[in-house]
């Protein structure tokens, strides 16, 4: 106990070298703090568009359509789901952790209004049920959402490159499931504005029933999305469903949003690259206080000395420098975990506007991030910070114990 | 169907009796043959019913239609099967209309919607809209004779001089008597194989010979191709003033 109360005195004795090492402590645990939640409402904020946009938690199509994804083929159908979501609703299991099922149908096409010729991507969906995925009917910012057959909805930048509005007739000319020319017209009911660069440039949406009319899919859709409550269960529950469907169709594949494109692949890339973030961080941090610990060693080589030759074994001026170097840890990374999680609190509810930065881009994100308020991660780079403090504590600390007394209190600086 | 009304002007050749097989051909320069063979695009006015036999691999689609033409310029195809009663097709020369019955509207098919398989068949808008003749486009060589069936033909290869051609390449195997295609191979300028059409049935209508059976197949799918299969040939037919016009087109 009395090492302990030497190290807070001596901590306090030279309050321009502690704030010195308390302060580097506390930044970089802030700064880890924040990038954590950062971080995370990056992620956050990728994987709710993905799978509320385009893969559902899970996903249920044809071997055929998995393999051929990109192109949307309109040959590779369900062939039957309104007898796969009534099974899937009748599973005592399932039912209790699916929070809706979505048919739907995509496909790719040009829309022309008079000179202009703008490629865009068609969703058909059950209008009700996608009110909970892709959510459109809240970004309504002209008109109403969808209604009835025969209507559509689109993102405002599309119907401005095309000069049309609410009111409108949308011409859809585009190769129908058995490869023929198949045509509609769509009355415009309404105009959506998402945020996202590429739902407002690129997408409409008409009702599933006249996709699968004009596009002669004899009743059969490209994917049904399920969302779960628990979006965590996805690849265990993919097993269940899988299960399930299989006498159906033949050809069926289940899969967890996890295994579906791209993004899960760069969703565990960002991870990575965030952890390795967080260790440069902390590692710089940690180089700062070492340097800062060594520097007190060689200013006290004397006082070293004095202690030894007044009796103090190698391992007492071990744990005397060690406590100091933990001391100052505990306190500045406490600082350092609270501001963060206070920056934290902030810009989850300000958010950093990338708006302008994203408006050429194309990617499944919300421009505007908002961070994560976590306390167990602040709690976890505090943890880190303390670590952090003590490992590179204990070098000086090691070096001060070896020091010769005699030499140390001959020793001029 | 409308490209092969106009694939009929390439077919037929009038009537010269019997020809004997495995006769040797009279040695002919490629220009005369080609000559022999685009001449047949001068058929004056036609009309049949056609049926569309398309093998999409899971499915097969059955089209049918009554078509009406005049030589290669012009022709007009309604279809009568139920899925796609009232779709119909007008061409003038090199334009293309399609007409939607559900929705009242007509289409013109230009740009990349030419690529498109007519109706979901192998035959592509681009092939129907074929009406020059080949020596206009094509610098063509004489790579002999073959036995195609129990028919002697001229082999014929074709290359491209100008550039809006459907194909680079083409290889074709025309009857040495009659003076239809029997066989086509049609390829990118890769030498890529993109097409493969087969005469399976000649027939003579009046004093012409008519291709009236043909399977065409596009080498880039797995599938068995389109059959075409044309019937109730009728030759010299008398056509309304307006038939080949937008106006009855949306009638």
């Amino acid at each position: 106990m009395w090492i302990i109360a030497m190290a807070f005195r001596n901590i306090r004795r030279n309050r321009r070298r502690t704030l010195l090492a308390v302060s580097s402590i506390t930044l970089s645990v802030m700064l880890m703090s924040f990038m954590y939640g950062l971080a995370n409402g990056v992620l956050q904020n990728l994987v709710k568009n993905i799978t509320k946009n385009e893969s559902g938690h899970i996903r249920i199509t044809t071997r055929g359509f998995d393999e051929r994804a990109r192109f949307m083929p309109l040959d590779e159908l369900v062939l039957d789901p309104e007898e796969l979501l009534s099974r899937l609703r009748e599973d005592a299991t399932l039912s209790q952790e699916i929070q809706h099922i979505a048919p739907r149908i995509t496909f790719g096409t040009l829309l022309s209004s008079g000179p202009t010729t703008v490629a865009a991507m068609g969703i058909a969906g059950d209008a009700e049920v996608e009110q909970h995925l892709l959510n459109l009917d809240r970004s309504i910012v002209q008109g109403r959402y969808l209604g009835g057959n025969r209507e559509v909805i689109l993102g405002y930048q599309l119907a401005e490159k095309l000069g049309l509005t609410v009111g409108d007739t949308l011409r859809i000319l585009t190769q129908g499931a058995d490869s023929s020319l198949r045509l509609r017209n769509f009355t415009i009911v309404g105009l959506f504005k998402t945020g996202l660069t590429q739902m407002d440039r690129t997408f409409f949406q008409i009702p599933l029933e006249d996709a699968r009319e004009f596009l002669r899919t004899g009743g059969g859709v490209q994917q049904i999305l399920i969302m779960l409550r628990d979006y965590t269960k996805a690849p265990k529950l993919a097993h269940q469903v899988a299960q399930l469907v299989a006498p159906l169709q033949e050809d069926l594949l289940v899969k967890p949003w996890t295994e579906i494109g791209d993004y899960p692949r760069l969703i565990k890339m960002m991870e990575t690259i965030y952890g390795v973030i967080y260790w440069v961080i902390a590692f710089l941090g940690a180089l700062i206080i070492s340097n800062i610990l060594m520097m007190v060693v060689l200013e006290r080589r004397r006082e070293i000395g004095i202690l030894k030759a007044m009796g103090l074994k190698k391992r007492e001026i071990l744990a005397l420098f060690i406590s100091e170097g933990l001391a100052m840890g505990i306190v500045g990374s406490g600082i350092g975990a609270l501001l963060g999680l206070g920056i934290c609190y902030l810009f989850s509810i300000v958010g950093i506007d990338y708006t302008s930065a994203m408006s050429g881009l194309t990617f499944p994100m919300d421009p505007i991030f908002y961070t994560v308020v976590s306390i167990p991660g602040s709690l976890m780079m505090f943890g880190i910070g303390v670590l952090v403090s003590l490992l590179v504590s204990y070098l000086p600390s090691r070096r001060a114990a070896q020091l010769d007394p005699v030499i140390a209190i001959r020793s001029v600086i | 169907m409308l490209g092969l009304v106009i694939l009929l002007g390439v077919l037929c050749q009038p009537y010269r009796g019997m020809a004997q097989s495995l006769t040797p051909l009279p040695s002919l320069t490629v220009e005369e043959v080609l000559r022999r063979y685009d001449a047949q695009k001068n058929i004056g006015t036609i009309s049949y019913r056609g049926q569309m036999i398309i093998d999409q691999g899971r499915r097969t689609l059955v089209k049918e239609m009554v078509a009406v033409a005049e030589g290669s310029r012009r022709a007009f195809v309604e279809f009568v099967n139920p899925e796609d009663r009232g779709i119909r097709y007008l061409k003038i020369d090199k334009e293309l209309w399609m007409y939607f019955p559900e929705e009242q509207e007509t289409v013109k098919i230009a740009g990349h919607l030419l690529k498109e398989g007519m109706m979901g068949s192998d035959f592509s808008y681009e092939d129907a809209l074929e009406s020059e003749t080949l020596l206009d486009k094509y610098d063509a060589r004489l790579l002999g004779t073959e036995q195609v069936g129990e028919r002697p033909a001229y082999v014929v290869e074709l290359t491209a001089k100008v550039r809006n051609v459907s194909y680079e390449k083409q290889k074709l195997w025309i009857d040495g008597e009659r003076f239809v295609p029997l066989k086509a191979e049609m390829y990118a300028k890769s030498g890529k194989l993109l097409k493969v059409s087969e005469s399976l049935k000649v027939e003579r209508v009046g004093n012409r010979w008519f291709v009236t059976e043909l399977v065409m197949r596009d080498m880039l799918k797995k599938t068995a191709g389109t059959r075409f299969v044309m019937q109730n040939i009728q030759l010299d037919i008398k056509l309304p003033a307006d038939q080949f016009s937008l106006r009855r087109l949306s009638r």
